[in-house]
């Protein structure tokens, strides 16, 4: 079976749960202490897409305004950006048309941009309309998804249709990742203490 | 126009000397003024020059401002004041550049054109009509001198008259050429003066008419831009300014510190040790094997991030995961002479990285919060808290006997700056601070002393006044003889380092063993013991003997009678305790739980005491015996099982086997 890398970063303001969409997805746990990332880290996850097998390299950055500057390191040759604000903080919204102004200006010319409004558990302290975002999301053709890392809500259709959305050529270039130890295969069953 | 001295037409017929030489005098003012006039050019020429070049670079210029926006920082993304200011300069420069270019058109046709025409047509004009004038007089002076050689006879009359002929059109065309560059010279001596004054007119028409339009095109207009941008710099020097000086004042700051900071290890003496850390980052050296034997140390940077240690190499834009921490078990170890090396051991038993940290502080950090981390406590509501509590009974747990005490004072000191409030609390109601941990409470006492070496003087050992909670097992070895082992039906002998041995409230289940477990690592990684005693651990149907593997002496002996519980860890299976059950000296029973790690699966030598203890059983029916002893695989001698041939899921589960023999 084919194996593609695809090289996907995670970009929005710090707090809107970028880590734990990684976690949800790559380990299916939730941390609800995790910390600010401190450095961008790293992870993969093979998935099957129809005759294919996509490995995802997926890039958690920091979220902090401080880190911003490093952002073109992470979303250079990626094929996809998941762009994740708080359903719950307008202000994450406004960030997050930033990005994706950035991405338009400076990223990669056909990156595949997700949108995901996380934290969609917390229905009731609810400040940005599903119906806003996903109209923002049309306008510039981005995926969207309302996602909830704690409640394993939406996370793994989220990577789907990015699969899906990636054109399915055979020119698929290796991107980025140089220089890592890939250990982690597909999440295993957590295994309990004793 | 002062009177100007010129060359008087009346006398170029008559050609004399004295006009002659008055015609060199213009000649040679004819001279000079090209060579000036050449020298003269070329400095107008220059002047022209550098305005055309002045146009190019006003261009280049204003291209280059409009660049600035083009140029991508990595840096300062948001500079939209600076760059719709650098559009309006390169507005401003395309202007400038417009009358720039005007000047230099005007130069051109009003500075350089005239004197060049000044050159080619009447310079040009003066040396050819000198150069005819040669001609003709040289023409004249041979037809004068044929003529004057004519013979006086009659006969020739045709030829005189032809030779005459001659003379007087050669006279003519010297006549006329002279007349011409007579005029010609006549004429420069003005032209000259023209010729000097028209550039310079235009120049200075160009210049005046550059700065009148400059002057009215930016003069007002420009001003309140300027101001504005002036304003601009001014506040953003002083934006610059005040950072400076925050700036100054941090470094200030951040150079005033304690020469500690730069030294390695400098607390060593008394390290001030954070437990409670459920994250951590710095930099560890990291153990590569490179060959069989050859290994390399590689300083990266570690961080960890829930559940997951990751590894940034220095110039690598993220961390990537090195090991999962869930479960893990970490240990400071010896490794190659190394200070501070700890290693990570996964659930699964095999030993994964070692790691060198570059201080005690550090070392002891790390261990501690990926201990914390191992539990999984980053997924409680509370992590810091969990990870306080969970110390404070590591802690309680780990009362270490005699060379372990002056290091429990060192550390004890922080552990109540740091959590004064815990600690006060705790010391007037323990319980509390335990009361997360009911199970573990039950199984093992709080504060329970854990020994960590299997052999100690018997004299330190009465000194603890504990006597009465735990017995000592390993005194009296030298005293006993085992002639049972010689004829005992299993003999089977396993390599093991002892790792600590506690008492316990109870033998009823195998969770005490895990908890001894646990909280012997925990102890050894919070006090940094990594020395461990190596014996042989030899179970027969008799017992379970502890020996010297240089000496061969017995170290231990333990009635197999009075084990009373054994068990691998689950997921480490080189992991093996058991229970101890001996009557005290006063009456009561107590019981120890003694924790050895294994070379070999702790499954294997569960197994063979577990054979042991079935032996015993059966032994009391000898047809049951040969039963056993048929379905056991011995070696060829007969006389040692073997074990390595057993099925795996024989080895799995011991204790069901024991379960179902009690039964029956």
């Amino acid at each position: 079976m084919a194996l593609r890398e695809l090289k996907v970063c995670l970009l929005g303001d710090t707090g809107v749960g970028k880590s734990s969409i990684v976690w949800r997805f790559v380990e299916d746990s939730f941390d609800p202490n995790i910390n600010p990332t401190i450095g961008a880290s790293f992870m993969t996850k093979t998935v099957q897409y129809q005759n294919e097998l996509h490995k995802f390299l997926i890039w958690d950055t920091a979220g902090q305004e401080r880190f911003r500057a490093l952002a073109p390191m992470y979303y250079r040759g990626s094929a996809a950006a998941i762009i994740v604000y708080d359903i719950t903080k307008e202000e994450t919204f406004s960030t997050l048309k930033n990005w994706v102004k950035e991405l338009r200006q400076h990223g990669p010319p056909n990156i595949v941009v997700a949108i995901a409004g996380n934290k969609c558990d917390l229905i009731d302290v609810r400040e940005v309309m599903e119906r806003d975002a996903k109209d923002y999301a049309d306008s510039i053709h981005a995926i969207f998804v309302e996602t909830s890392a704690k409640n394993a809500i939406n996370i793994n259709e989220l990577f789907i249709e990015i699969s899906r959305r990636i054109p399915s050529t055979d020119a698929n270039l290796p991107s980025g990742g140089k220089g890592f130890k890939l250990r982690r295969q597909p999440s295993e069953p957590k295994r309990s203490c004793c | 126009m002062p009177a100007v001295d010129k060359l008087l037409l009346e006398e170029a017929l008559q050609d004399s000397p004295q006009t002659r030489s008055l015609l060199s005098v213009f000649e040679e003012d004819a001279g000079t003024l090209t060579d000036y006039t050449n020298q003269l050019l070329q400095a107008m020429q220059r002047v022209y020059g550098a305005q055309n070049e002045m146009c190019l670079a006003t261009q280049q210029l204003s291209k280059q401002l409009l660049a600035y926006e083009k140029q991508n920082f990595a840096l300062g993304k948001g500079d939209e004041e600076v760059i719709s200011t650098l559009h309006y300069f390169s507005k401003v420069v395309d202007e400038l550049n417009l009358l720039h270019t005007e000047l230099a058109k005007q130069l051109a046709d009003t500075m350089v054109l005239p004197i060049i025409q000044f050159r080619e047509k009447d310079l040009t004009e003066v040396s050819t009509l000198k150069d005819l004038f040669g001609l003709a007089s040289n023409e004249h002076d041979l037809s004068m001198a044929k003529y004057s050689r004519l013979p006086k006879k009659k006969e020739n009359e045709k030829v005189k008259t032809e030779v005459g002929k001659e003379v007087a059109a050669a006279r003519r065309k010297q006549h006329l050429s002279s007349l011409q560059y007579y005029c010609a010279l006549n004429a420069l001596q003005y032209r000259k003066q023209m010729a000097m004054m028209e550039p310079m007119i235009g120049f200075a028409h160009g210049q005046i008419n550059f700065f009148k339009k400059g002057a009215e095109m930016f003069s007002k207009r420009m001003d309140s831009f300027l101001s504005s941008v002036a304003d601009m710099v001014q506040s953003i020097q002083v934006e610059l300014e005040a950072e400076a000086e925050k700036m100054r004042v941090s470094q200030q700051e951040l150079l005033s510190v304690d020469e500690s900071v730069y030294t390695p290890d400098s607390d060593v003496a008394a390290p001030q040790i954070n437990r409670n850390l459920i994250q951590k980052a710095g930099y560890l050296n990291l153990r590569n094997k490179t060959g069989l034997v050859t290994t390399t140390w590689e300083r990266l940077y570690f961080f960890t991030q829930g559940g997951n240690l990751m590894c940034q190499p220095r110039g690598a834009v993220a961390g990537g995961l090195i090991q999962d921490l869930d479960n893990c078990s970490v240990m400071a170890v010896d490794c190659e002479d190394r200070r501070y090396c700890f290693q990570i051991t996964t659930p699964n038993g095999k030993s994964g990285i070692i790691l060198q940290a570059e201080s005690r502080k550090e070392n002891e950090e790390w261990i501690c919060a990926i201990n914390n981390i191992s539990r999984q406590i980053y997924l409680t509501d509370n992590p810091e808290a969990v990870a306080i509590k969970l110390n404070q009974t590591a802690l309680q747990a780990v009362t270490p006997i005699t060379s372990f005490g002056k290091k429990q004072e060192s550390s004890c000191p922080s552990q109540n700056l740091k959590n004064s409030e815990m600690e006060n609390e705790n010391d007037k109601i323990v319980p509390k601070a335990t009361a997360s941990l009911p199970e573990a409470e039950e199984l093992i006492a709080p504060g329970t002393p854990i020994q960590f070496d299997i052999v100690l003087p018997a004299t330190e050992f009465l000194d603890q006044n504990r006597g009465s909670r735990r017995t000592n097992p390993f005194g009296e070895t030298e005293d006993e003889s085992f002639p049972e082992a010689e004829d005992s039906l299993l003999q089977q002998m396993f390599i093991v380092r002892f790792l600590g041995s506690m008492a316990v409230k109870t033998d009823s289940t195998t969770e005490v063993i895990y908890e001894a477990m646990r909280q012997v690592l925990a102890a050894r990684a919070i006090h940094n013991i990594f020395r461990m005693t190596e014996s042989h651990l030899m179970v027969t149907s008799q017992s379970l003997r502890l020996i010297d593997p240089q000496t061969q002496v017995s170290r231990a002996n333990f009635e197999l009678t009075s084990v009373t519980q054994f068990a691998a860890h689950q997921e480490n299976k080189r992991l093996v305790g058991f229970v101890i059950r001996v009557p005290e000296s006063t009456g009561e029973e107590s019981l120890s739980t003694y924790i050895f790690e294994s070379n070999s699966e702790g499954e294997k030598i569960c197994y063979a005491i577990n054979l042991g203890k079935e032996i015993i059983e059966v032994q009391k029916d000898p047809e049951a015996l040969a039963q056993l002893m048929l379905s056991i695989p011995l070696t060829n001698d007969g006389k040692y099982v073997l074990l390595n041939d057993q099925p795996d899921d024989d080895d799995g589960n011991p204790n069901e086997h024991r379960g179902a023999e009690s039964e029956a």
